[in-house]
């Protein structure tokens, strides 16, 4: 369980070296498809090549590794929004975190919120993603933007609580 | 290795579990700001992943490591369901696709006019004071928690790693 469990995290931490390297020389237009094909698509095409050419190592251990991979690589898609769309919560933390014991006025945070940093860029994302169309200035879901917005819909429900405050 | 594999493919539900008890039995979500809800069930979940290691015999069979190994897995994925939770919270893009759903068909201008800036900030300081994070003095706020600070450069300093501007207001 050992070098299943190291491998798996160095593994992870190929495919975030091989992220950066890829992120540095041309920033992909559809993040989400490079990231799901960086961290999910390659690791699944490479490991039946790597089972046959290291037959020594069972099945079962495969399959731990790439799921410890996939749990890591998880973690890290989801979270990745947040150093990409310039999460709200994180400037202000680091606003306050700049302004030290003196704190920041909400008057001054509130420039952030401004409709130009906060929304249209969202919109651009949800076009690159392929999540929504814009055609002659009127905006769509596409039917994988279909399924998304069902998912958070039903996720919503069955935990019971009214829609996010987004 | 079996025993260790499902365990650890079933783990995530122990948080989701607990979640929706805590929302649908105790209604916890009228006392606890929903961040803290998800982080006390994921916590929670650890109980039943560990009993779940211990009665199935594969700390004996496997060694500390298999626990090690279960451990990650877990807290992995429950981090990503918190990320889940969230978004579903806070998100502007999942707001504006659950605004879409399912054939409405508006401009940018129109989706803007549901947008309500202020309250968008109201949201985010009441969430990070209710958390302990940041502290209210009148009419200003005072970052308190580490957490949220150190979450903060780590997320500025991996963007610089990428080449992303993290932009600062």
């Amino acid at each position: 369980m050992r070098s299943v469990t190291v491998a798996a995290i160095l593994f992870f931490l190929t495919c975030l070296f091989l992220h950066a390297c890829v992120w540095r020389l041309r920033l992909p237009r559809n993040r989400p498809a490079a990231l799901f094909f960086i961290f999910i698509l390659v690791p699944s095409a490479l490991s039946p090549f790597l089972s046959v050419l290291m037959p020594s190592i069972p099945i079962e251990a495969w399959a731990l590794l790439l799921f410890l991979h996939f749990s890591l690589s998880s973690a890290y898609i989801l979270s990745y929004p947040a150093v990409e769309a310039v999460s709200p919560t994180l400037v202000i933390a680091l606003q306050l975190c700049e302004a030290g014991e003196n704190g920041v006025a909400r008057a001054e945070l509130a420039d952030f919120f401004k409709s130009d940093n906060v929304f249209r860029p969202r919109i651009n994302d949800l076009i690159d993603s392929g999540l929504v169309n814009e055609r002659d200035g009127l905006i769509s879901l596409t039917s994988k933007g279909k399924t998304l917005a069902g998912f958070f819909i039903l996720y919503r429900r069955a935990l019971g609580l009214p829609p996010g405050r987004g | 290795m079996a025993k260790v594999f499902f365990i650890s493919i079933l783990s995530p539900l122990a948080v989701f579990a607990f979640h929706i008890v805590s929302i649908r039995v105790f209604g916890l979500e009228r006392k606890l700001a929903g961040q803290s809800i998800v982080g006390l069930s994921a916590l929670a979940g650890y109980l039943p992943v560990a009993l779940a290691l211990v009665s199935t015999g594969v700390l004996k069979e496997e060694g500390w490591w298999a626990a090690i190994y279960v451990f990650i897995s877990y807290s992995a994925l429950a981090y990503s369901y918190f990320h889940i939770y969230n978004m579903s919270e806070t998100a502007r893009r999942i707001r504006i696709l659950r605004e879409l759903y399912p054939d409405r068909v508006m401009s940018a201008l129109e989706l803007e006019s549901g947008y309500n800036a202020i309250g968008m900030l109201e949201n985010r300081l009441e969430r990070l004071v209710s958390t302990g994070q940041a502290d209210e003095r009148g009419d200003r706020y005072v970052l308190k928690g580490r957490l949220i600070r150190y979450a903060a450069k780590a997320v500025a300093w991996w963007a610089g790693v990428l080449g992303l501007p993290f932009k600062k207001f």
